[in-house]
């Protein structure tokens, strides 16, 4: 995604990146971002929320306008509104990616 | 508030990303585009890497041939009408639960968040078509040579001929 922004942006068009992983728009650079703390594949909130998802698009457009130069990354201040702990399991595919599934052996290694 | 990238990954998980997932070495300055018009008067593209496609009409991701070759993911991309309605969307993306985006594609492509906007003036408009790819490019260095030799710049060119002065990004 942040290969894609950078070849917008060198082709004249103005980015704005809503992300869950700002740690990687941290290391690789990015035009500008908006992080929100949203479980995976909701980047803009829960489905059928429309008042939510209006907020954090408008957020996200406040940070285009507002950018003066690159890597600028604004943390966004809001908590999801659902239980952490059922929601770290239901982000998550029925099944394990064929990339978790072939690599179990070195991520159950990392156990403490 | 410093949001974590990795609250909702299961520890070892996390720290197997943070060993093994490299990057593919980009250069050390990031491009930046000054928006050049108010909002009011921009016109907007969106483009998710959820792997949204048109279930009817649109072949979906390879999520077959990511299963034989569990390294590899499919660089190409799909064109979604901002016409699309709410059931004609499904997901082919292995990394994360399908359900509620495909219940509401507007969670990862705001179609009809930005039809709204645009109802508003609150932005100047919402171009023709969004764009959908499928965000795993490869493991344990993303092979981005696809995206950036012909499907980053077939995607620009499209954008550039409907007017686009913007982008949305989200990723999934």
């Amino acid at each position: 995604m942040l290969v894609l922004a950078r070849m917008f942006e060198e082709g004249g068009l103005s980015t704005i990146l809503v992300t869950m992983m700002p740690s990687w728009a941290e290391q690789y650079g990015v035009p500008r971002a908006m992080a929100v703390e949203f479980p995976f594949g909701h980047p803009l909130g829960l489905p059928g929320h429309q008042e939510m998802q209006t907020m954090v698009i408008k957020d996200a457009l406040t940070v285009l306008e507002q950018a003066t130069e690159a890597n600028t990354i604004v943390h966004a201040e809001y908590s999801w509104p659902g239980d952490e702990s059922y929601w770290r399991r239901q982000w998550q595919p029925a099944a394990a990616s064929p990339l978790v599934a072939k690599y179990l052996h070195e991520i159950r290694a990392m156990r403490p | 508030m410093s949001v974590d990238s990795y609250k909702w990954l299961p520890y070892s998980l996390a720290s197997w990303m943070q060993k093994a997932w490299h990057g593919a070495g980009e250069p050390a300055t990031t491009p930046f585009t000054p928006l050049a018009k108010a909002l009011g008067q921009t016109r907007f593209a969106l483009l998710t890497t959820g792997g949204l496609y048109l279930k009817d009409q649109q072949q979906p991701f390879d999520v077959l041939r990511e299963a034989r070759e569990p390294d590899w993911g499919d660089p190409s991309y799909r064109v979604i009408s901002r016409e699309t309605s709410l059931r004609e969307i499904s997901v082919a993306h292995t990394h994360f639960n399908p359900a509620d985006a495909e219940e509401d594609f507007n969670i990862l492509l705001p179609i009809h968040r930005f039809l709204d906007l645009e109802t508003k003036n609150e932005i100047g408009s919402l171009a023709p078509s969004a764009y959908s790819v499928m965000g795993f490019q490869g493991h344990p260095i993303p092979d981005y040579v696809p995206w950036r030799e012909r499907y980053g710049p077939e995607i620009l060119e499209r954008m550039k001929a409907e007017g686009v002065e913007a982008v949305l990004l989200t990723p999934a």
